[in-house]
């Protein structure tokens, strides 16, 4: 069944439902941290959203209270400027180095930005990260929130 | 209604109140009754004395004005401002007298909205209730005009729908009234101070959320008078969570219903009206119109499925149409304090593609072909022309729900501007003056080789034809994730649909006629059911389960063969 369109029964538009998957790959040099096309696409939330794709890598266990690290990657989509990320007061887990998030001035197309976000896990099979981007493109300013889900990888 | 009791075998103050019901003071009859039950039931034993009826207590005109504290947006890209917070009236909301001695509804009306010549009319309610009684005025954050009633009518309602089946409502403190007439207005706060800090509930927000809604509906009041609304509910609590404002219903069109977003210091969308107004939009298409979108993320670069462009498109048109402000605003972050923002009447938005995939493509077109401001158009056909063919053609339309069905069907309306259409059409990279509904001549191929034909012709026993989904331009609700097939039946029969997916890969498909699902296929791997149609053209839509969101493997290039053959 197709997630998109029937979900639940119901037809939903400006809906939430996201997969992951390869996007737009990004061609600039990547710097330090996984291979882009190893990590996962953090879907985007509900109505329209920032032209970045957000990548995410996790380790494959996490453990309630075990401090971790989530690296992420920006990639814009179009060239921008004021590039932010944020992250939302959440309570799958605490938040540490990185937690302050990141700006930047000018971002090209396709160029990777990359964030280490140290992570402890509170609880125990629930819960995502969520990262708040947002990025002024031409006259216009966008902004998306993701969800980099936590759950599957905790254990129980 | 008449309270009888069992010690007395006639109530003639009863009968007086009953008579009053009927001539229609329905709720003044409830009152009165109140203190007649206590006439009619007590006393003990009126024994053979005169049978007078005690004299009803006289009524009191209770008005006012209803406010609700409105958070403007601040200059472009500031987010909300607190400072500035206003007290704006709450136009046609339903307001009730209750009596603060047992909680009844005493009566019930709602307020004016508009009224020539008279500034301080929107927001006034006049109720009247018995002298003597302590009342409270309480504004219910619904906007009902039903049966008897003749139409137009409507019903939209907040509400919270995880916690309670009725809409919210704000108490005034208790009045006590008199004998005399009483004014008391009413304002809802907001629950935030001048400086952006929380200072209590949120009280104004579903009246703010209900006053965009008002004036969408008066929009399209303007182009068709006699509307009937189906029943809306617009879903807020400060728990729904930020980003997450859709619009949703069943798939027949049943229990329409918006979500709107109230996470402070993440995106909260009360004080949002082109939010609101863009959901409205969905509610508008897809109970007056036909939308065959399929919802799904999307963003201002990415190559949509055609059904997504344009239900995008005409959201975003719509809110500038109905707010007549060109530039969508959408508050978020700490404090509500920055908020991404564009603008429709942009005729080249940076990094947006232009083609009918595109939705800036899509509300470019129609907001030119809506406003009067002279860029590179030349009509301003204003907002009835665009509903004449959004509730005949594009609602009626064999193909799916796209810019191609409605160019085609303007342009055949308004003849005299065909030129002028294709002038706007054209410049968003749309053949539009050879356009038909399944833009089968367009030429814009996104550079890619799975996009065009958008409609692949297929016949019935015709033999296999092969189509590609890809995942070029991402997933799930991208161009080409899905492919559409056109038969064309010239009579009933039962057919039969085989869809062959690669080896290893998940293909399904629906079969549209006239956007209503009439047969799909979901199995895992392959598919192969039969079913009736009728005469006519039927859509086959295909798609890789992995590009089209129902997969958990990888995405990629996947080839899907149908075939439709008699059984």
């Amino acid at each position: 069944m197709n997630a998109t369109r029937l979900v639940s029964g119901v037809l939903i538009l400006c809906g939430s439902i996201a997969c992951a998957g390869p996007g737009n790959g990004a061609s600039a040099p990547q710097g330090e941290g996984p291979p882009l096309e190893r990590m996962l696409i953090a879907p985007q939330v509900g109505k329209m959203g920032a032209p970045v794709e957000v990548r995410y890598s996790l380790p494959p266990q996490l453990a309630k209270d075990q401090p971790a690290t989530l690296d992420l990657a920006f990639v814009p989509q179009a060239e921008g400027t004021n590039l932010r990320v944020e992250f939302p007061a959440n309570e799958a887990a605490s938040l540490g180095k990185g937690a302050e998030g990141m700006r930047v001035g000018k971002a090209q197309a396709a160029s990777v930005h990359r964030l280490e976000l140290g992570i402890t896990p509170r609880q125990a099979a629930t819960g995502e990260v969520r990262v708040l981007v947002s990025i002024d493109v031409g006259n216009a300013r966008y902004a998306g929130l993701y969800s980099v889900p936590l759950g599957s990888r905790l254990s129980r | 209604m008449c309270y009888k009791p069992s010690h007395r075998n006639s109530c003639r103050e009863c009968r007086v109140r009953d008579a009053r019901i009927a001539s229609g003071f329905r709720g003044v009859a409830l009152a009165v009754g109140l203190v007649a039950i206590h006439s009619c039931g007590g006393g003990g034993g009126g024994g053979d004395g005169p049978d007078l009826a005690p004299t009803p207590a006289p009524n009191v005109a209770l008005t006012g004005r209803i406010f609700y504290e409105r958070v403007p947006l601040s200059a472009t890209g500031r987010g909300l401002d607190y400072a500035a917070i206003v007290a704006e009236p709450a136009r046609g909301v339903l307001v009730e007298a209750i009596n603060t001695a047992n909680g009844s509804v005493i009566t019930t009306t709602s307020t004016l909205t508009t009224c020539a010549g008279d500034i301080s009319c929107p927001g006034r309610y006049t109720l009247t209730v018995p002298a003597n009684t302590s009342v409270q005025v309480r504004v219910r954050a619904e906007m009902v005009r039903a049966a008897p009633e003749p139409l137009p009518r409507w019903r939209f309602s907040v509400r919270d729908i995880d916690t309670s089946p009725t809409p919210f409502v704000y108490d005034s403190p208790a009045i006590q009234v008199g004998t005399s007439a009483v004014t008391s207005d009413v304002t809802i706060p907001s629950g935030w101070s001048n400086s952006g800090q929380s200072v209590g509930i949120r009280h104004a927000a579903p009246f703010a959320i209900l006053d965009t809604v008002y004036r969408s509906y008066q929009f399209i009041l303007a182009v068709e008078p006699n509307a009937d609304f189906p029943a809306l509910t617009l879903d807020w609590s400060s728990l729904n969570l930020g980003f997450d404002t859709f619009y949703t219903s069943e798939l027949n069109g049943s229990n329409p219903r918006i979500v709107i977003s109230g996470e402070v210091n993440v995106d909260t969308d009360e004080y949002d009206p082109h939010v609101v107004a863009h959901e409205f939009g969905h509610y508008i298409e897809n109970q007056f119109s036909r939308s065959d979108s399929i919802g799904g993320p999307h963003s201002i670069t990415q190559l949509l499925d055609p059904r997504v462009a344009f239900g995008e498109g005409f959201g975003y048109a719509f809110a500038a149409m109905v707010l007549n402000d060109p530039v969508a605003r959408d508050s978020f972050g700490n404090r509500q304090g920055n908020d991404s923002f564009f603008s429709v009447e942009e005729n080249a938005p940076a990094g947006a593609p232009r083609g009918w995939y595109g939705e800036a493509s899509n509300w470019i077109i129609l907001w030119d072909l809506f406003d009067s401001a002279s860029d590179f158009d030349d009509v301003a056909f204003g907002f009835g022309p665009i509903w004449q063919v959004l509730r005949g053609s594009q609602r009626d339309t064999e193909a799916l729900t796209t810019v191609f069905p409605f160019i085609r069907a303007l342009k055949e309306q308004n003849a005299a501007f065909a030129a002028q259409i294709d002038a706007i059409v054209t410049r968003q990279s749309i053949a539009s003056s050879v356009i038909d509904d399944y833009g089968t001549l367009e030429i814009n191929d996104a550079d890619e080789p799975h996009v065009l034909p958008i409609y692949t012709p297929i016949v019935l026993d015709g033999g296999p034809v092969t189509v590609t989904s890809i995942n070029t331009f991402g997933t799930p609700n991208k161009l080409s994730n899905a492919r559409f097939l056109r038969l064309n039946l010239p009579a009933a029969r039962t057919v039969r649909f085989q869809i062959t997916a690669d080896p290893g890969r998940d293909a399904d498909a629906y079969v549209y006629r006239r956007g209503a699902v009439v047969a799909s296929g979901e199995l895992l791997g392959n598919d192969d059911f039969s079913t009736a149609l009728n005469a006519g053209t039927h859509i086959i839509e295909v798609y890789d389960c992995d590009n089209g969101g129902c997969g958990t493997g990888v995405a990629q290039a996947s080839n899907i063969t149908v075939t439709v053959s008699t059984n």
